[in-house]
C-alpha cells in the first residue's frame, strides 16, 4: 500500500474514533439533566465576558462542608443548582474549573428567605479569574512546536497537529499524576472544540471537487483562454487569472493551482515564453479571489463557522474589496512580465495541436450534471441562512446528490476524500483548544483590547495587517484558528465591531498575506514543486520579490474597502 | 563516473526534471546519441514530496497525477521532437512520479542502457536533496545497480529566472 494512502487509512479510522467518542459524549450530557422545583440560577464568564462551559458550581454547608447541591455550567454559561430540603445557616456557593481560581460566596440572608419560601434566585454573572499553571506553558510550547513542525516541513502538517495532540493528552493523563498543575484537558473537554461544521463542509466539498475535476473543465477552460485570447500573452493573462481566481472562490486555492498549474506550463511552452509569468500572478490570483465565498479558502471555512457569517455575508462584504485588489493585482502583474509577455516567439502549430488535443471535456455528461448540482448548491448557499441551512448540510446534500446522479465508483469517490485532511482539522481544533483552554488565547485577546481600545479603525489596521504579514512565515489554517477568539472578543467590546468587520479583516489578512513569501500558503508551495518539476523553479528569494509588493497592493486596496464599507 | 567516449553505446537514457534547468544535460544526452547511432530514452522525474506541502488538501491526489503525468508528457513531447530534429532516429520518453532516489534507481535496473546521462545538482538549490559527496556516492550506486555508466552533467546553475 502507498505511503499516502495509510496515512488516508489511518486518518480515517482516527475521524472515526472522534465522531463516534463525540456523540458518546453529547449522549452522556444529556441523560446528566436533573428535574427539580426550586433553583439557584446563574452565569459563569471568563475575564473577557465569554460564557464558561463545565465549570463544577456546589453549594456546600459553610461549617460542615457537606456539599448540598451541584452542578455544570453549560455551553451559554448557565447553571441551575436544583435546591431540595432545609438549606444549612450559612450556604457557601463555590464554583471550580480548571486553569481559574476557585470562586466562593456566601448567600445573604434575604436569598436563602426566597430560597426556604420555594421561590428560584438568580444570581448576577459571575467572572472566574484566569490562573496560570505549568499546563499554560506546556500547552503554548505545543502549540509552537507544531507551528514550527509544520513551517520546518520536518512533518506531514497533519502529523504534526497528531504529534501535538498527543503531546497534551500525555501531559494531561500522565502528567496530572505527578503534578496537579500539568492538567490541560481531558478527552471530552477537548472535543468541545471541534468543529464539526467545517468537518463536515469540508468533506461535502471534497466529493463534490472529485467529481468536477474528472471532467476535464479546467483543461478545457484553460485552453479556451488561450483561444480567445488569439494566443496574445496580455490578453491571455488576464483570462487565465480569471479563471483561477473563479475557480478558488469556489474550490479551495491548492485545489485550483493543482489543476492549473500543468495546462499554464503547457500553455506557456506553445507561446515560447516563461511560464512563471502566467503561474505567479495565477497563485496570487487564487490566494486573492478565493477569499470572496465562505467556501474558496480554508481559512473563510473556518471564520464563517466561527463568527457564525453566511456565504451571503462573504460575498457582500468581501466581493467589492476583492474585484478592486484583483484589478491592481492584473496590473501589477502585467507590468512585472511585461518583458516576458511581450516577448512571446509565437506559437508552435505542432504543439498547439498535442494541447487541444488534450484539452477536450472528458465527461461532458457528468459535466452537465455537475453544472446543475452545482449550481443549486450555490443558489441553496446563498438562499440558505433564510431557513437556518448550514453550508455543511448544503455541502453534504450537493454530494450526495451528485452521487447518486451520477453514480461514479463509490469507493473511488470515498478515497478521493482526503480523510489525511480532515485529521488535521481536528487535530488543529484540539491543539488551538488546548491554548484556549489554559488561558494563552484569552491573554492575547485582554493584550489586543488593551492596545486597539475603542477604536474600530486601529482594531481593523491591527487585524488586517497583522495577520497578513504573520501569513507570510505562519502556516494560515493554524493562525486563524488561533486568532478568531481573539477577533471574537474584539467584537464584542470594540464599539462598532458588531458588524463583524474584523473577521473580514482577518479573512483579507490571513489569505492574501500568503502573497507575501513562498512558505505563506500552501498553494504556493504546491505551484513551486509543480513548475520546478517541469524545469522553472522558483526561489525563495523570487517569490518574495514578486510577491511582497502584491501583498502590500491587494491588501491595501482590500483594506480601503472595508474601511470603506465599516467605518 | 568516467565517460567512456571510446565504447559503442546503442541505448542511452536521459533523467531529468524538466526544462530549461537541465538544458545541458538534454544537450549532453543528444549530442552522446547522435554521435553513437544511439537509442534515447528521456526520462522526466516528478518528486511527489511537494505534494505534502498541499495538506489541506481538498483534491484527491489521483487526479494531481494525472495531471503532473500529462504536463510531463508534453514536456517530453517538445524534448522528443527536438532530438528527432536533431537526427536522433529513435526517442522515446517516460514520465516517473514518486522519489527521485528510488526512482532513478528504478531507470538504472529497468532501462537495459548503457548509459545515463543525469544532471549534478546544484549546491545553491535550496531543495536539492543531494550534497556533492552524497551525489558521487548516489552515482555509484546507480551504477552498480544498472551496470551502466553515469554521465553526470554539470549544472547550467540553479537559475532562479530572476
Amino acid at each position: 500500500m502507498r505511503p499516502a494512502a495509510r496515512m488516508a487509512r489511518l486518518s480515517l479510522i482516527v475521524l472515526f474514533a472522534f465522531i463516534a467518542a463525540a456523540g458518546w459524549q453529547y449522549a452522556v450530557a444529556a441523560s446528566q439533566s436533573t428535574p427539580g422545583d426550586q433553583f439557584l440560577m446563574g452565569r459563569v464568564l471568563d475575564p473577557q465576558d465569554t460564557p464558561l462551559e463545565g465549570a463544577a458550581i456546589r453549594l456546600v454547608d459553610g461549617q460542615s462542608g457537606e456539599v448540598i447541591a451541584e452542578a455544570l455550567s453549560q455551553p451559554d454559561g448557565r447553571y441551575a443548582l436544583p435546591i431540595t430540603g432545609d438549606l444549612p445557616q450559612d450556604p457557601l456557593l463555590m464554583i471550580e474549573r480548571d486553569h481559574y481560581k476557585i470562586f466562593g460566596q456566601e448567600l445573604g440572608r434575604d436569598l436563602l428567605g426566597v430560597l426556604a419560601q420555594g421561590g428560584t434566585i438568580s444570581l448576577p454573572s459571575i467572572t472566574l479569574e484566569r490562573q496560570i499553571t505549568a499546563a499554560f506553558w506546556i500547552a503554548t510550547l505545543v502549540f509552537v512546536l507544531v507551528l514550527v513542525l509544520i513551517a520546518t516541513g520536518l512533518f506531514h502538517n497533519t502529523l504534526a497537529t497528531l504529534i501535538g495532540v498527543t503531546l497534551i493528552y500525555a501531559v494531561s493523563y500522565i502528567g496530572e499524576h505527578l503534578h496537579e498543575g500539568l492538567y490541560i484537558f481531558d478527552f471530552q473537554r477537548s472535543l468541545h472544540y471541534i468543529d464539526w461544521n467545517v468537518i463536515f463542509l469540508i468533506m461535502g466539498m471534497m466529493i463534490v471537487i472529485a467529481v468536477v475535476e474528472e471532467t476535464g473543465i479546467f483543461q478545457w477552460l484553460a485552453f479556451f483562454a488561450y483561444r480567445i485570447s488569439g494566443g496574445r500573452p496580455y490578453i491571455l493573462l488576464p483570462i487565465l487569472m480569471l479563471i483561477t481566481g473563479v475557480a478558488s472562490a469556489f474550490l479551495d486555492n491548492v485545489t485550483t493551482m493543482l489543476l492549473m498549474t500543468p495546462i499554464t506550463v503547457q500553455i506557456a511552452l506553445v507561446l515560447g515564453i516563461d511560464p512563471l509569468a502566467f503561474i505567479l500572478p495565477e497563485v496570487m490570483a487564487s490566494n486573492v479571489v478565493g477569499v470572496s465565498t465562505l467556501i474558496g479558502t480554508p481559512t473563510n471555512i473556518l471564520i464563517g463557522s466561527f463568527g457564525q457569517i453566511s456565504f451571503n455575508g462573504f460575498l457582500i462584504n468581501l466581493t467589492p474589496g476583492v474585484l478592486l485588489a484583483f484589478v491592481g493585482l492584473i496590473l501589477y502583474s502585467a507590468y512585472i512580465y511585461r518583458k516576458d509577455l511581450g516577448g512571446s516567439q509565437g506559437a508552435s502549430e505542432l504543439l498547439l495541436e498535442r494541447l487541444s488535443e488534450r484539452s477536450r471535456i472528458q465527461q461532458p455528461e457528468d459535466l452537465k450534471k455537475a453544472g446543475v448540482v452545482g449550481a443549486g448548491m450555490i443558489l441553496l448557499f446563498i438562499l440558505g441562512e433564510r431557513f437556518h441551512l448550514l453550508p455543511a448540510v448544503t455541502a453534504i446534500m450537493g454530494a450526495t446528490a451528485l452521487l447518486v446522479w451520477i453514480r461514479p465508483d463509490i469507493e473511488k469517490m470515498i478515497e478521493a476524500v482526503d480523510w489525511t485532511t480532515l485529521v488535521f482539522f481536528l487535530a488543529l481544533f484540539i491543539t488551538v483548544g488546548a491554548i484556549q483552554e489554559v488561558g494563552l488565547i484569552g491573554m492575547i485577546a485582554a493584550l489586543v483590547g488593551r492596545v486597539v481600545g475603542d477604536s474600530l479603525l486601529l482594531a481593523m489596521l491591527g487585524v488586517t495587517w497583522l495577520s497578513a504579514l504573520l501569513s507570510m512565515v505562519i502556516a494560515n489554517i493554524p493562525f486563524t484558528a488561533a486568532m478568531l477568539p481573539v477577533v471574537g472578543f474584539l467584537t464584542r467590546t470594540v464599539p462598532g465591531a458588531g458588524s463583524k468587520a474584523l473577521y473580514f479583516c482577518l479573512s483579507v489578512g490571513s489569505a492574501m498575506g500568503g502573497n507575501g513569501s513562498l512558505i505563506g500558503a500552501s498553494a504556493n508551495m504546491v505551484t513551486a514543486g509543480i513548475s520546478e518539476s517541469a524545469g522553472y523553479p522558483i526561489s525563495y528569494a523570487y517569490f518574495f520579490k514578486k510577491g511582497l509588493p502584491a501583498l502590500l497592493i491587494t491588501v491595501g486596496l482590500a483594506f480601503a474597502w472595508l474601511l470603506i464599507r465599516f467605518l | 563516473m568516467a565517460e567512456m567516449s571510446k565504447a559503442k553505446y546503442d541505448h542511452i537514457v536521459c533523467a531529468i526534471r524538466g526544462r530549461p534547468a537541465n538544458r545541458n544535460t538534454v544537450e549532453r544526452a543528444i549530442e552522446l546519441a547522435l554521435e553513437h547511432h544511439a537509442r534515447l530514452g528521456f526520462h522526466l522525474v516528478i518528486p511527489e514530496d511537494f505534494l505534502e506541502a498541499a495538506a489541506p488538501l481538498m483534491s484527491p491526489a489521483r487526479t494531481v497525477f494525472e495531471r503532473l503525468r500529462e504536463m510531463g508528457e508534453y514536456i517530453l513531447a517538445v524534448l522528443c521532437d527536438e532530438a528527432h530534429r536533431r537526427g536522433v532516429r529513435h526517442v522515446d520518453v517516460h514520465v516517473h512520479i514518486g522519489d527521485v532516489r528510488e526512482e532513478l534507481l528504478e531507470i538504472a535496473r529497468q532501462s537495459g542502457a548503457q548509459v545515463l546521462v543525469l544532471g549534478e545538482p546544484d549546491p545553491a538549490h535550496p531543495r536539492s536533496i543531494f550534497t556533492p559527496e552524497s551525489f558521487r556516492e548516489f552515482v555509484r550506486e546507480l551504477e552498480q545497480a544498472g551496470h551502466l555508466t553515469v554521465i553526470a552533467v554539470p549544472p547550467e546553475s540553479w537559475i532562479a529566472l530572476e
